[in-house]
C-alpha cells in the first residue's frame, strides 16, 4: 500500500506540525516503512485470535475515592509558555 | 405540500458527583480559583499513570441500571485524539469500543401521549478543562486562558436512539433523564450550572420516509426550555432550506438562546478524525452479576413505582403524583409526611402549592431539606385540629422554611391562635355588619357574594386569627336574621 501525499498532509494537519521539505521526504519514507512492515504483518492469519491490547493481564485497577494532594498552581503553570490570571495562556481561540 | 417528520436523537453528558476526579485524587468538585485542582495526571503530564475512580464506576453502573440498560461485564477505555487547548493530554479518555452499558429505555408523557424511547449506550469518559477569554475580551487580540480545575472530572455519555419525533418529546426526554439521575443519587443533573449538558441531533424527512435525513448536531443548550426552542428553530431551519431547493449539510450548530438562532460551528473537513485506540494505561473493568446486582440494590423506589404506588394505595390524582415524584426530594417529602399521619391530598396540595413556591422563590436547593417532613407533618396538624386556621399556617410554613424551626414554636413565638369561640368572634361579626351597611344592603338584595368580602372583614379585625368557616357561619346566620 503506498503511503499517499495527502495522507500525510492531513497528518500534517491533524498533529498540528509544519514540516520543511527534508522532513517532509523523511517522514514520507518512515510512515512508507511501517505499512509495509505491516502490510507483512497481513499475510498471518488471525481469524480466531483475539486483538491484543495489552501484554499484561490486569484487570479492575481502581482506587478509592479520596482527595489527594496535587501540584500548587505555580508548579503546574511552571512549564507554560504564557499565563495569565493563574492560568494556561494560548493563541486566541474561542 | 410535503409534510415533514422532525427526528431527534440526544446525547446527554452527566457529571457524576464523585469527591475526586476520574482517574487521580483532585478534588472534583467546581472552584472558579483557576488551575488549584491539578495534578500530573489530570494535566496529563509525561509519565504520569492514570487510575480509575471506583465510586465513578459505580455511579455510572448504577444511572444505567436506572435506566434499564444492560451494564456489559467487560469494558475498556480508549483515547480519542483531537488538538484543543482545554485537552491538556491531546487526547480524551472515553470508551469507545466497549461502553459500560447497552441498551436501555426512558418513557415518556407528553401531550400526545407516552412513548418508550430507547438508549443506544451509556460509557464513561473524562470532562475537558475549561477556557475563558484572556483580557482584551472577545475579538481582541487577547488569546484563550485555560483551567483545568474541570479537566478530567467524571462524566458519563448517555446516548438514545433517534426515537424522538417533536420539540416537545426532546424536552420531556431531557427533563425525565434529569428525574431519574436525580433519584440515583449520581449527579447533581443541573443544566444551568452544566452538570448536566444536552446536545440534540436533528434531522426532518417527509412524513413515512423510512430513510434518515442529514442530521445537525445543536450544541450550547443549557436548559430544557432552550432544548425545545433549540429543536423547533432547527426543524424550520432544515424545512425551509429543504422546500428552497437546498439541502442540509451535516455540521454541528451552536445555539444561542437569547437571540433563539443557532449558528454553523462548522470546522475544517476531516479535522474530525479522532484515531480512535484502546487506552494502554488502563485495564479493562470485569464487573460480575453479583456486583452488578449489588449496586442495583442501593437504587431508591423510582418516580413510576411512587406514582403508581400513590395513584393506587393512597388516591391521589394522576396529576399530583405525576408531579410530586417529578423530583426526588418532593417525593422523599410526600411519603414521610404521609407516614407520619398527613392526610395524603392535603400533603399533596402542600408540597405542589407552598413548598414550590417557596423553593423556586428563595432559590433554595431542595437537596438542602428546607422543611423537614415532621414540621410540615405537624404544620397540617394543627391546621386539622382547627388551632391555626389555612392562612396562618402559610404564614408559619415560610417561616419555617426559611429558620428550620418546628412550628409549635413558631406559633406560640407569634401568639397565633385560631379563635373559634362563637362569643367571641360574634362581636366582631356584630361590629363588622355594622361598619359595612352597604355590603349589608347588597347582600339583602340578593348578591350573596358579598359575604366573601364581609368574610374578609372579620378575618381583618380578628388580625387573621378568625376561624373563617365559623365567620362564615356567624355572618350568614346574621345576615338571614336581618332579612
Amino acid at each position: 500500500m503506498e503511503f499517499s501525499e495527502q495522507e500525510l498532509a492531513d497528518l500534517e494537519m491533524l498533529a498540528r506540525v509544519e514540516l520543511s521539505e527534508s522532513e517532509w521526504n523523511r517522514c514520507r519514507q518512515a510512515f512508507q516503512n511501517v505499512l509495509d512492515l505491516a502490510a507483512s504483518l497481513q499475510a498471518v492469519d488471525t481469524e480466531e485470535v483475539e486483538p491484543m491490547i495489552s501484554p499484561i493481564h490486569l484487570m479492575n485497577v481502581m482506587r478509592e475515592d479520596e482527595i489527594r494532594p496535587g501540584l500548587e498552581r505555580e508548579e503546574a503553570l511552571a512549564q507554560a509558555t504564557e499565563t495569565e490570571s493563574g492560568c494556561f495562556k494560548v493563541p486566541r481561540i474561542l | 405540500m410535503t409534510t415533514y417528520e422532525i427526528v431527534v436523537g440526544i446525547e446527554c453528558h452527566v457529571e457524576l458527583k464523585t469527591k475526586t476526579k476520574l482517574f487521580c485524587g483532585c478534588a472534583a468538585e467546581f472552584s472558579d480559583d483557576p488551575n488549584r485542582r491539578v495534578c500530573p495526571v489530570c494535566l496529563a503530564l509525561p509519565g504520569a499513570l492514570p487510575v480509575v475512580n471506583r465510586q465513578a464506576i459505580e455511579y455510572a453502573v448504577k444511572a444505567a441500571l436506572a435506566l434499564h440498560c444492560e451494564v456489559q461485564p467487560f469494558s475498556r477505555f480508549d483515547r480519542k485524539n483531537y488538538y484543543y487547548p482545554d485537552l491538556p493530554g491531546a487526547y480524551q479518555i472515553t470508551q469507545m469500543f466497549h461502553p459500560i452499558a447497552k441498551g436501555g429505555y426512558v418513557d415518556i408523557e407528553t401531550t400526545k401521549g407516552s412513548r418508550r424511547i430507547r438508549l443506544n449506550r451509556i460509557h464513561v469518559e473524562a470532562d475537558a478543562g475549561k477556557l475563558l477569554h484572556a483580557s482584551g475580551g472577545i475579538g481582541g487580540a487577547g488569546g484563550t486562558l485555560a483551567d483545568d480545575n474541570r479537566a478530567s472530572t467524571p462524566l458519563i455519555e448517555i446516548v438514545s436512539e433517534p426515537d424522538l419525533r417533536s420539540a416537545e418529546e426532546a424536552r420531556v426526554y431531557g427533563e425525565k433523564l434529569r428525574t431519574i439521575l436525580e433519584y440515583a443519587g449520581v449527579s447533581d443533573v443541573k443544566m444551568e450550572q452544566g452538570s448536566m449538558r444536552c446536545d440534540a441531533n436533528v434531522s426532518v424527512r417527509p412524513k413515512g420516509d423510512p430513510v434518515l435525513g442529514t442530521r445537525a448536531e445543536i450544541k450550547n443548550v443549557n436548559s430544557f426550555k432552550a432544548l425545545e426552542r433549540a429543536v423547533n428553530y432547527e426543524a424550520d431551519r432544515q424545512i425551509d432550506l429543504i422546500e428552497d431547493g437546498g439541502s442540509v449539510v451535516q455540521e454541528t450548530r451552536g445555539w444561542d438562546d437569547e437571540k433563539g438562532v443557532s449558528i454553523s460551528m462548522r470546522l475544517k473537513e476531516n479535522a474530525h478524525d479522532y484515531r480512535y485506540f484502546p487506552e494502554p494505561d488502563l485495564p479493562p473493568i470485569l464487573l460480575d452479576p453479583e456486583r452488578i446486582k449489588g449496586i442495583g440494590l442501593t437504587l431508591p423506589e423510582m418516580p413510576e413505582d411512587r406514582k403508581s404506588r400513590w395513584i393506587k394505595e393512597l388516591n391521589l390524582p394522576a396529576c399530583d403524583s405525576e408531579q410530586i415524584a417529578s423530583s426526588r426530594f418532593s417525593a422523599e417529602l410526600f411519603d414521610r409526611t404521609v407516614a407520619l399521619g398527613a392526610d395524603p391530598k392535603t400533603a399533596a396540595n402542600w408540597i405542589m402549592g407552598e413548598w414550590t413556591r417557596c423553593v423556586r422563590v428563595k432559590g433554595i436547593g431542595m437537596e438542602t431539606e428546607p422543611v423537614k417532613a415532621e414540621h410540615l407533618a405537624a404544620l397540617l396538624g394543627q391546621v386539622s385540629a382547627g388551632k391555626i386556621n389555612n392562612k396562618q399556617a402559610k404564614e408559619v410554613f415560610e417561616e419555617m422554611f426559611d429558620t428550620g424551626e418546628a412550628p409549635e414554636q413558631i406559633i406560640q413565638r407569634k401568639g397565633m391562635v385560631q379563635v373559634s369561640d362563637t362569643g367571641a368572634l360574634d362581636a366582631i361579626v356584630q361590629q363588622v355588619l355594622a361598619d359595612h351597611p352597604k355590603s349589608v344592603e347588597d347582600y339583602r338584595n340578593g348578591r350573596t357574594q358579598a359575604i366573601g368580602f364581609l368574610v374578609g372583614q372579620v378575618m381583618k379585625a380578628s388580625k387573621g386569627q378568625a376561624n373563617p368557616g365559623l365567620a362564615n357561619q356567624l355572618l350568614a346566620a346574621a345576615l338571614e336574621a336581618m332579612k
